[in-house]
């Protein structure tokens, strides 16, 4: 403290000799501001402090207040799910144990039926197949018929040799007849 | 020995002289310290709200948040109406700081006390008056010269009040600027003058010597006077802004 004193002190000298600062009444002025600061510091520094210390341990004490009752709101709600839980175990150990006596009484019939069950999709299932294959069959061979006849209709009304054409028209017919009975 | 007059404080001294043609607009000491007290107010509230600021605050963000609960307050309190006057509060919160620590920084010694020229509060005043006045165009239209003629009024008294009503109503941005101005140049000016007689009665020597403590204490009590009347010169114009603004939105 002493060594602070004798540096601003020199400080002091130093400006007033080299004329920084002029001694007038602005010097009064300036030493009963710093007068005052310090006075107010001393005298109502702890206050303010204090005051303003308050003001965030009033914060802290809501904010850890709130916190609490959050924790004590959360811990009630935890109990209450255990309690429920522990209800609800025995009652639902019980329709699991039903169940499954259930299921090994009645497995071998739903073997069965299950077996049954699947067994008529499947049939039913080739039955549609089989029934599909015949008529797409059928709409070939009639697309066949109806093909050849149009091309041996326009060769006919086309060609210049009319007289081959009823020869080439049978050799056309007793190949596509015994092309429909290989099929058949 | 050599007595400065004490409105040599108010001089006001070209630190940069800027020319534009035959405009002289120079960086003056006045700058200077409205540039200092907003630079000091945002880096005191950056500083303190650094990362958000903590949970918990210490002193620094405690004054911070009592400054800003404080203009909150006056906010909520003098404008009715809950949809328009959050509008205004960013300007009124802005013009209290700003206010607040020029004239605080006013009070060391040998800085510039801003506020204490006219110009600078008529300025403010004027300026927040227009704005005032466009604010209650807006919200009812020309149905806001009704604010001159209040309720209850005998038709005969009509025009004569309304006059008075509108010479009151356009002093309200001179009174608004004079009252911070006067208050500010006075303070300063007796201070200064105090001060004088301590340092004339200290420079004469022997039982004068002695009986300068006198003046010193009076200048000793005036600063703390004048510290008072710093923080409560922001808070009445803030306080009278929004009591005009509360009339321009709500009328009657």
């Amino acid at each position: 403290m002493p060594r602070y004193i004798i540096l601003i002190v020199l400080v002091f000298s130093v400006i007033c000799a080299k004329q920084i600062l002029i001694l007038n009444e602005e010097i009064v002025v300036a030493l009963s501001f710093i007068g005052f600061v310090l006075y107010v510091e001393k005298s109502f520094g702890d206050t303010i402090r204090a005051s303003l210390q308050s003001r965030g341990t009033s914060i802290l004490e809501e904010l850890q207040h709130h916190m609490t009752l959050q924790q004590i709101n959360l811990q009630s709600a935890i109990r209450d799910q255990q309690f429920i839980a522990d209800e609800l175990q025995p009652a639902t150990e019980q329709i699991g144990e039903s169940i499954s006596h259930e299921i090994q009484i009645n497995l071998p019939e739903l073997y069965q039926s299950l077996r049954f069950a699947l067994g008529q999709q499947i049939d039913n299932q080739l039955n549609i197949l089989v029934s599909s294959q015949k008529m797409y069959r059928n709409t070939l061979q009639h697309s066949l018929i109806t093909g050849f006849k149009e091309a041996a209709q326009i060769q006919y009304s086309y060609s210049k040799g009319r007289k081959a054409q009823p020869i080439q028209l049978k050799q056309c017919f007793a190949l596509f007849n015994r092309n429909k009975h290989i099929r058949n | 020995m050599l007595i400065c007059s004490p409105l040599e404080q108010f001089a006001i001294v070209p630190l940069i002289p800027i020319w534009i043609g035959n405009l002289y607009l120079s960086f003056t000491n006045s700058s200077f310290f409205m540039l200092l007290a907003i630079s000091l107010a945002l880096l005191f509230f950056h500083m303190v709200t650094v990362n958000g600021g903590h949970i918990v605050p210490n002193a620094w963000q405690s004054v911070v948040e009592m400054i800003y609960e404080f203009v909150l307050n006056l906010v909520n309190e003098q404008i009715s109406g809950n949809s328009t006057k959050q509008r205004f509060f960013p300007i009124i919160f802005v013009i209290f700081t700003f206010l607040l620590f020029c004239n605080c920084i006013g009070m060391i010694p040998y800085s510039f006390t801003v506020t204490s020229h006219f110009i600078v509060t008529f300025a403010l005043s004027l300026s927040i008056f227009i704005g005032i006045t466009i604010v209650g165009f807006q919200t009812h239209g020309l149905h806001f010269f009704s604010f001159l003629l209040p309720q209850g009024v005998p038709l005969p008294l009509a025009p004569f009040l309304v006059l008075l009503e509108l010479i009151s109503y356009c002093f309200r941005a001179l009174s608004l600027g004079i009252r911070l101005f006067a208050n500010m140049m006075a303070g300063h000016s007796l201070v200064k003058i105090l001060s004088g007689f301590a340092w004339t009665m200290l420079s004469m020597g022997g039982i004068m010597y002695i009986a300068s403590l006198a003046p010193f204490l009076i200048v000793f009590a005036l600063t703390g006077l004048e510290l008072g009347v710093a923080v409560l010169q922001a808070y009445v114009f803030t306080i009278l802004l929004c009591i005009y603004l509360n009339d321009a939105i709500n009328l009657h």
